[in-house]
């Protein structure tokens, strides 16, 4: 039967073709514009539908703590070298007890520094949007690797970089 | 093979007891020449099948759209759902000193 194949074919091309145009149709409406997705915060904008305005707000506040933040990470880099450095010396367990304790109060004034930024853009976001920015991204920074054990290896990366997501 | 006693009388006993009486199907004939007729009126082109056939073609083709239209409406989802969770990785990265020098925090 050459026509029964014909027709099963040719309802099988159609089937490819609107899955294709589903598949197209719906990643477009779902997914961010292409050209926005280098940029870190090109989602903050396209998730919660900012103003031009509001977004100019977002991104002041941003790169002002960028500057802020990469203080953190030279102080984050700082007080592990030296921990490391005493570690690999075999110091004196009061000199390493000191530098843990002083590493450790970077690491908070780190989050703090961190969790102040994220609730500042959230209070701009505002309303609804804000809640929600705030409950997406709190918890990626507050349980990043709270599971996982402090390593003093300077080269060695996180344990979990997802946040525990 | 040696043949058992007992197949000997079981062959006598069908022997006896089947009998075969073929009946004629009095409409063998006329279906035969309706399967030929049938045959012969096949359409000539593609369309004149499709025509001929139509319901259930399009139950089929509505069938597919529907199945291939979802499973690519689905598979759309899950990847837009995956791409917007790296962009939200990569936001927090940029925000958070620890991600970006890649160190755990102390506990």
């Amino acid at each position: 039967m050459n026509y029964r194949w014909t027709t099963a074919l040719a309802i099988v091309a159609l089937g490819l073709l609107s899955g294709g145009a589903s598949y197209f149709c719906f990643h477009d409406t779902m997914s961010i514009p292409r050209e926005d997705r280098h940029d870190s915060l090109a989602w903050v904008r396209h998730e919660f539908g900012l103003s031009e305005e509001k977004f100019a707000k977002v991104k002041a506040l941003h790169e002002a703590y960028e500057l802020v933040c990469a203080d953190h990470c030279i102080a984050i880099a700082n007080s592990r070298t030296e921990l490391k450095r005493l570690d690999a010396a075999q110091a004196a367990p009061a000199d390493i007890a000191a530098a843990a304790a002083e590493a450790k109060a970077v690491d908070a004034r780190c989050i703090a520094s961190t969790e102040a930024h994220i609730k500042e853009v959230a209070a701009l976001i505002g309303g609804e949007e804000g809640r929600r920015y705030l409950s997406i991204v709190l918890p990626r920074v507050v349980m990043f690797d709270h599971t996982g054990p402090a390593t003093l290896d300077l080269h060695a990366p996180a344990h979990d970089h997802t946040g525990g997501k | 093979m040696k043949t058992h006693p007992q197949d000997q009388a079981l062959r006598e006993l069908l022997r006896r007891s089947w009998i075969v009486e073929p009946r004629a199907n009095p409409g063998f004939r006329s279906a035969v020449w309706a399967r030929i007729d049938a045959a012969r009126r096949l359409p000539e082109t593609w369309f004149g099948w499709m025509r001929l056939n139509i319901i259930r073609v399009s139950y089929c083709a509505a069938f597919s759209v529907l199945f291939a239209g979802a499973g690519g409406g689905l598979l759309a989802a899950t990847q837009a759902n995956r791409e917007r969770e790296a962009l939200i990785q990569r936001y927090v990265v940029s925000i958070d000193p620890h991600q970006q020098v890649g160190f755990a925090r102390l506990p």
